[in-house]
């Protein structure tokens, strides 16, 4: 489920997504799922990528809820950054 | 071209959403309106953000926002580095895209620069004493005629 990220941000491709929104802090971004998962206990990994950026993006989560959760996009120092696109996927019982 | 929806959080926080046109057709044969009142009823209903069905939001075009974004600099103004939401240079326009408050830039510009410059006198003296120190309220009161010691130093003379 790619996005981007950062005042414009699109999704590119998506499954069982409501909608994606940016702006409480930098490198925030909040995930809304059509169908809830069954609990706030289920797996979330993810993958970020800087165009022409030699740092190594990493994906945190916030809040994590039945349905959605606040992903946070960080730079190998550990600051928080706007990142290009955002990778996703949430696995559990719905 | 589809539309985003674009919201002040209870915060005072520009928020911007992008409904998941793709997802929502493929899933329940959502047209745009469609996605965009499902978006909207769900951000209320998620119960994530405390808005109500009375909280106002916008739709804009992508490519306006697009345009929008690079007369305001990217989003060099949108967040102060402290993370201090009241010290975000962004409004938000009647047409729902943002502005850049001048004075709140100024602001963050002025601390990015500082920023940088700080780390800079670092790296030339080997430590931070050359940096200026943070600005203290100001001991000399203007018209006053005498001072005590202890009111200035710290410790006495001898």
């Amino acid at each position: 489920m790619p996005s981007q990220n950062g005042g414009a941000h699109s999704i590119l491709v998506s499954r069982n997504m409501t909608s994606v929104t940016d702006g409480g802090d930098v490198g925030q971004t909040d995930m809304l799922w059509a169908t809830d998962f069954s609990g706030a206990n289920y797996a979330l990994t993810g993958m970020a990528e800087f165009v022409g950026n030699a740092d190594i993006g990493i994906i945190g989560h916030g809040s994590v809820v039945a349905g959605g959760c606040t992903l946070f996009s960080y730079l190998h120092d550990n600051t928080k950054t706007d990142i290009d696109t955002a990778m996703v996927a949430g696995f559990g019982d719905q | 071209m589809l539309k985003i929806i674009t919201w002040v959080d209870l915060q005072g926080r520009y928020r911007v959403t992008s409904p998941a046109y793709g997802s929502l057709a493929l899933q329940f044969g959502f047209s745009e309106d469609d996605a965009i009142n499902w978006t909207w009823t769900n951000i209320i209903e998620s119960g994530l953000y405390g808005i109500t069905y009375d909280h106002l939001f916008y739709l804009v075009e992508d490519a306006d926002q697009r345009e929008r974004l690079v007369e305001c600099c990217g989003t060099y103004f949108r967040f102060a580095k402290d993370g201090d939401p009241a010290k975000s240079a962004w409004l938000m326009s009647d047409d729902g895209r943002p502005v850049v408050d001048m004075l709140k830039a100024q602001y963050i510009h002025m601390d990015n620069i500082r920023t940088v410059r700080n780390r800079q006198l670092e790296k030339e003296s080997g430590s931070r004493d050359r940096q200026p120190l943070r600005s203290k309220p100001c001991l000399l009161q203007s018209g006053r005629q005498g001072y005590r010691h202890s009111e200035i130093f710290r410790k006495p003379l001898i």
